[in-house]
């Protein structure tokens, strides 16, 4: 009896030596995931924002609502070398005066809240941004 | 004498411009061809090539003319490619292509004159046709047909980065479904003949980022009488009743200055050469229109075209 109690003592003893050393290999791996997803956070700081390359600030119209036929114009403040810039309205005429500046206006199949999008890229990406422009019926 | 008759026609064909109004730009093929939705004999191919050009100057308010000063005109030129085969004796497949030249749109705007132009291929068209009734005397046919146009042209036509608009872009960039019956009857020893054509085709809305766009359904119904004027030349005084239902944007919004309902005269003139050929030209002169809201219209269409035959059967000797 008492040879079985001793050896069901070693075996707990046993065990409860694994678990601990389980319990520090669990910890340390949580320490060491803790230190790699940190570096991770200071390696993606050094690197530089994408705005430095590639940004597009702001949209800007003269009007935001307009009559049929009358005429916009729109402009997009960019920062960013080798910049392409793309225009496309989902209703409405646009025409390009220069890269970042179009005019637009609507005619009588294009009364709504119209919707025009400036894409721009180089060789970092593409970022775009939107703005609505409401056509009335002119009275 | 038949070469003045012909010259005299093509010449009323050309410039009988009525002051009267048609159906304005819009993105994708006009609806051309020759005239001709018969089915073929089996082993049989019939090519035709035309070129059209369009121009739409007037601006309507539902029936009446209107004066708008800044879109001054709109036009385009037209290249097309069609087949026709006989695949069995009651069976044909027709398919087109075609090719805009250059489609624009000439706009004053704050006392600038603008040019918005574009060029590039159209959609494709492929129609399967059924010839159910078919007669020798007199000359009679019945054909059921029902196509599909793919948008597989330009669609994302720029200038300078800028995209133009729908209206100006050489194909229609959706998918459209139609079904057609045509029915030809002619006594052999009778000079007249007479045809009549009923079209009808849905489209597929079009979701391309910010656009959504569906084009209203469209209801043709033509009536035409057909004239022998000699051997090789025939005169076909065609009436056309187009109907076209407005278009809706997003949030199924229908767009109150799209769909009309207009009346054409379609003057045709056919003369047939060595068998096999022949020179089509016909005009697309609106005689009565009533727009939705306000629509730039058309003036006048005119189109010429060169039809040939050929046939794939063993001749018996």
């Amino acid at each position: 009896m008492n040879t079985q109690f001793r050896l069901l003592y070693i075996i707990l003893t046993h065990l409860i030596f694994i678990y601990k050393i389980f319990l520090k290999v669990l910890l340390a791996i949580f320490i060491i995931s803790l230190l790699f997803v940190s570096c991770r956070k200071e390696k993606e700081k050094e690197e530089p924002a994408p705005s430095d390359n590639l940004a597009l600030d702001s949209i800007i119209t003269t009007k935001r609502t307009i009559v049929v036929w009358e005429e916009i114009y729109i402009t997009a403040y960019t920062r960013g070398k080798n910049l392409s810039i793309k225009w496309s309205a989902n209703h409405g005429s646009l025409l390009g005066t220069d890269s970042s500046t179009v005019k637009y206006w609507g005619c009588n199949s294009c009364i709504g809240l119209n919707t025009i999008e400036c894409k721009v890229s180089n060789e970092y990406g593409t970022v775009s941004d939107t703005i609505m422009i409401q056509v009335y019926q002119q009275k | 004498m038949r070469f003045y008759i012909f010259i005299t026609f093509t010449c009323l064909i050309c410039f009988s411009v009525f002051n009267a109004a048609g159906q304005c730009c819009s993105a994708g093929n006009p609806m051309g061809g020759d005239d001709s939705y018969d089915g073929l004999n089996k082993n049989n191919l019939r090519i035709y090539t035309f070129y059209k050009n369009s121009l739409s100057k007037d601006y309507y308010h539902f029936e009446k003319k209107y004066d708008i000063p800044y879109v001054q005109k709109s036009y385009y030129d037209y290249g097309n490619l069609s087949l026709t085969y006989g695949l069995f004796s009651r069976l044909s497949l027709h398919t087109e292509l075609g090719y805009f030249i250059d489609k624009a749109q000439e706009v004053n705007i704050n006392k600038e004159n603008e040019k918005i132009k574009a060029k590039g291929l159209g959609d494709l068209g492929l129609n399967i046709r059924y010839v159910v009734i078919k007669t020798v005397k007199p000359i009679s046919q019945l054909v059921f047909s029902a196509g599909i146009k793919a948008p597989i042209g330009s669609f994302k036509e720029e200038i300078d980065g800028v995209t133009i608009p729908l209206s100006l872009q050489p194909s229609s960039g959706a998918f459209k479904y139609n079904a057609s019956t045509f029915y030809f009857r002619k006594r052999n020893d009778r000079k007249f003949g007479w045809n009549s054509f009923i079209h009808y085709e849905i489209s597929q809305t079009i979701e391309q980022g910010y656009l959504i766009y569906r084009y209203g359904n469209y209801f043709q119904f033509a009536l035409a009488g057909i004239y022998t004027i000699s051997k090789n030349f025939n005169f076909i005084a065609n009436t056309k009743l187009e109907w076209r239902e407005k278009d809706t944007r997003e949030l199924g919004i229908k767009i109150e200055s799209t769909g009309s309902r207009v009346i054409f005269f379609n003057p045709q003139l056919m003369y047939s050469f060595k068998s096999k050929w022949a020179i089509i030209i016909m005009s697309d002169i609106p005689m009565y229109k009533y727009v939705n809201g306000y629509q730039l219209t058309n003036k006048f269409s005119i189109q010429a075209g060169l039809r040939t035959n050929f046939s794939f059967c063993k001749s018996v000797q």
